[in-house]
C-alpha cells in the first residue's frame, strides 16, 4: 500500500483535451438532441410508473426503458464467475452515479437508498428505500430485508466514486458485518472514443453526471463476478475483498476514505475561487495606503484569527470598515486565504501528538456524520467498550 | 465586540472539529445555546496504561477567548501526575505566557491565539501517554509514576474500566 496522492483518484475535468475535445464539440449538436429526446423518454417512463399498477412486466419494461434513456448497456464479463444465488450480499467498486442500476440489471440486486419512489420504479432502477440514519439501523434493516426476500443487496463500501485508474477508496467495514459470505463484483465502463467523457469528475453535480449519460450515444458497463469470499471476521473479509477487486481492476488499494475525498473537493473548490479572486484584484491591491485606524483594526482581527495573512484582513477591512464583519466574512469562508505558517517554534510535545494522531488515523471510521453530539458520545463510549471487551475478555474465552 | 468574536471563533473551531475530527477525540458545546462550555471525550492512547479508556472532560472558555486560554477539567476519576485530584488539567498549553510561577515552561509551549481546542486535546492525549513528572499537579501520582510503575498501571487500568462502565 504505497503512498498515493489523493488527486490521482479523481479527474479534475470530465472532458478530454486535444483532438478528443474537438470531436466532442463536433458531436455536440447530436448529443444535445439526444439529451432532449432521452429526457422526454424518462419523463414518460416516470408517468407510466405513476399511473400503471405494479407488475413484473411493468418492472421489466421500466428497467429496459431506463437503460435506453440513460444509454446504458450492461454486459456480464464471460471470464468471471457466475452469480451465486446463495449469496445475499454483493460488493462492488464505485464508478458512477448509475452503479446501482447496472448492478440491478446484471445481478438482480437492490441498493439501499433514501429515495422514496413507487415500487415498480424503484425496483426497475434497483434501489430499495431504507432507513440510513446510522449504520447499525441500516445493517439491521438489510438483514431483515435479506431474510424476507430472495433478492440480494448490492453495497459499495467505498461509498463514493473514483476514476478507477489508480486506486480504490478505503472500504468501509460495515457492509461486511451483514453476512459472513459476500460476492465481490468488478464494475468497469467504456464510452465511444469520439465522445471520451468521463463518468464523473471531482466536485461534479449528480444531474450533470446523468446528463452526460444521456449526451453520449451509449455507455457500456461490464460486470465481472468474482469468487465468493467467506470469513466470519468482517475486518479480515473487508481487506480480502478490497484486495481482490483492486487486483482485478489492476489498481491499488489506498487509505483515503470518503471524508478525505470530501476534504479534497472542498480544497479544490476553494482554490478555484481564490484563483478567480486573484485575477480580479491584482490591480486594486497596489494602490492601498492604509491609515493608522485600519492598521489597528487589522491587529484586532489578527488577534482573533492569527493564521490569516495581514494583507487578506486588510483587503477585506478596506471594504467593510468593521472588525466584526471582517471576522465573520473570514469565518464564513466569504474571504478565502492560505493560512500563514506558524512561526513560533513548535512545542516538543507536538511530535508525539503527531505520532498518536497518525497511528490513530489508521482505524478511522467516518460513520458518525449526521449524529447529534450526544449520540456521537454514546457511540464512542460503546465502541471503546466493545473494543476493550474484545481485547481483554474474549481472548480468554 | 470581544464576546462576539470569541463566539464566532468557537463556532468555527467546533465546525472544524465536526468536519474533520481527530481520531479518538470528540469535543463540542454541552448545548448549542452556550458555546463557552464544552465537553470533550478523549480516548486513552494506544500502547499506554490509559489505552482503551474514554475520559470525559469539561472545557470552559473565557469571554476573551482566544486571547486567554480555556480551563480544562476531567469529570471522571483520574490519577495522573499532571492532573489535580479534582480533575483540573495542568499542562503548559493551557497557561498564558507570564503566568508560570515555577518557570518550567518555555513560552513556545504556552497558550496563544494560534493554539486551538484541537491542539489542547492532542496535547492532553500526549500528556496521558507521557506524564511530565516535573510539574506535579498530583504529587502522589507523580511519585508512584516514578517509583512504582506497576502499581500506577494497575490504578490506570481500573480507571479505564470505570470510564467504560465495566466491572473493575
Amino acid at each position: 500500500m504505497s503512498q498515493i496522492d489523493i488527486n490521482e483518484l479523481f479527474d479534475e475535468s470530465r472532458f478530454p483535451s486535444g483532438w478528443r475535445l474537438f470531436s466532442v464539440l463536433l458531436y455536440l449538436p447530436i448529443g444535445l438532441i439526444l439529451v432532449l429526446f432521452r429526457l422526454i423518454v424518462c419523463l414518460l417512463l416516470w408517468l407510466i410508473a405513476a399511473i400503471l399498477p405494479d407488475s413484473q412486466a411493468l418492472r421489466l419494461f421500466l428497467n429496459r426503458g431506463h437503460a435506453f434513456a440513460f444509454g446504458v448497456i450492461v454486459k456480464v464479463s464471460p471470464d468471471g464467475e457466475q452469480k451465486d444465488e446463495q449469496i445475499h450480499v454483493v460488493i462492488a467498486n464505485s464508478i458512477s452515479i448509475l452503479d446501482y442500476f447496472v448492478l440491478s440489471t446484471a445481478a438482480k440486486t437492490m441498493t439501499p437508498s433514501l429515495l422514496n419512489l413507487p415500487d415498480s420504479l424503484s425496483n426497475a432502477l434497483g434501489i430499495q428505500k431504507m432507513n440510513m440514519n446510522n449504520k447499525d439501523v441500516l445493517v439491521a434493516e438489510i438483514k431483515r430485508f435479506i431474510s424476507n426476500s430472495k433478492t440480494s443487496i448490492a453495497l459499495q463500501p467505498e461509498l463514493d466514486t473514483t476514476n478507477s485508474r489508480k486506486a480504490l477508496l478505503k472500504f468501509n467495514t460495515w457492509p461486511f458485518c451483514i453476512e459472513p459470505a459476500v460476492q465481490p463484483v468488478v464494475l468497469q465502463a467504456w464510452r465511444p472514443e469520439f465522445v471520451d467523457i468521463q463518468l464523473t469528475s471531482i466536485a461534479s453535480i449528480w444531474w450533470m453526471d446523468i446528463i452526460c449519460f444521456m449526451f453520449v450515444p451509449y455507455t457500456i458497463f461490464t460486470v465481472k463476478f468474482l469468487k465468493v469470499k467467506r470469513n466470519t471476521d468482517a475486518h479480515v473479509l473487508v481487506r480480502e475483498v478490497e484486495k481482490d477487486i483492486a487486483q482485478n481492476l489492476k489498481i491499488e488499494t489506498s487509505l483515503h476514505t470518503i471524508s478525505d475525498k470530501a476534504e479534497y473537493i472542498k480544497r479544490h473548490i476553494m482554490e478555484e475561487v481564490r484563483n478567480q479572486n486573484q485575477q480580479n484584484s491584482i490591480i486594486s491591491d497596489s494602490q492601498i495606503v492604509p491609515s493608522m485606524e485600519i492598521l489597528r483594526m487589522v491587529r484586532q482581527v489578527s488577534e482573533v484569527l492569527p493564521l490569516v495573512p495581514h494583507n487578506v484582513i486588510l483587503k477585506d477591512l478596506l471594504k467593510t470598515r468593521n472588525v466584526d464583519v471582517t471576522i465573520t466574512n473570514i469565518l464564513d469562508g466569504i474571504v478565502t486565504y492560505t493560512p500563514e505558517t506558524v512561526s513560533t517554534t513548535i512545542a516538543p510535545s507536538s511530535s508525539t501528538n503527531k505520532r498518536y494522531a497518525s497511528t490513530m488515523k489508521l482505524n478511522s471510521n467516518n460513520s458518525t456524520v449526521g449524529l447529534t453530539f450526544k449520540e456521537k458520545k454514546a457511540k464512542m463510549i460503546s465502541e471503546a467498550r466493545e473494543r476493550y471487551i474484545e481485547k481483554h475478555f474474549l481472548k480468554d474465552c | 465586540m470581544m464576546a462576539g468574536s470569541a463566539l464566532r471563533r468557537l463556532m468555527a473551531e467546533y465546525k472544524q472539529l465536526t468536519v474533520n475530527p481527530p481520531e479518538g477525540i470528540l469535543a463540542g458545546p454541552v448545548n448549542e445555546e452556550n458555546f463557552f462550555e464544552w465537553e470533550a471525550l478523549i480516548t486513552g492512547p494506544e500502547g499506554t496504561c490509559f489505552e482503551g479508556g474514554v475520559f470525559p472532560a469539561k472545557l470552559v472558555f473565557p469571554p476573551d477567548y482566544p486571547l486567554s486560554p480555556p480551563k480544562m477539567q476531567f469529570t471522571c476519576e483520574i490519577f495522573h501526575p499532571n492532573i489535580y485530584s479534582d480533575g483540573r488539567v495542568c499542562i503548559s498549553i493551557l497557561h498564558a505566557p507570564g503566568d508560570d510561577p515555577m518557570g518550567y515552561e518555555s513560552s513556545a509551549e504556552r497558550w496563544s491565539p494560534v493554539q486551538s481546542v484541537e491542539k489542547i486535546l492532542l496535547s492532553v492525549v500526549s500528556m496521558l501517554a507521557e506524564p511530565n513528572d516535573e510539574s506535579g499537579a498530583n504529587v502522589d501520582a507523580a511519585k508512584m509514576w516514578r517509583e512504582n510503575r506497576t502499581e500506577f498501571e494497575k490504578i490506570a487500568q481500573r480507571l479505564v474500566r470505570k470510564t467504560l462502565d465495566l466491572p473493575v
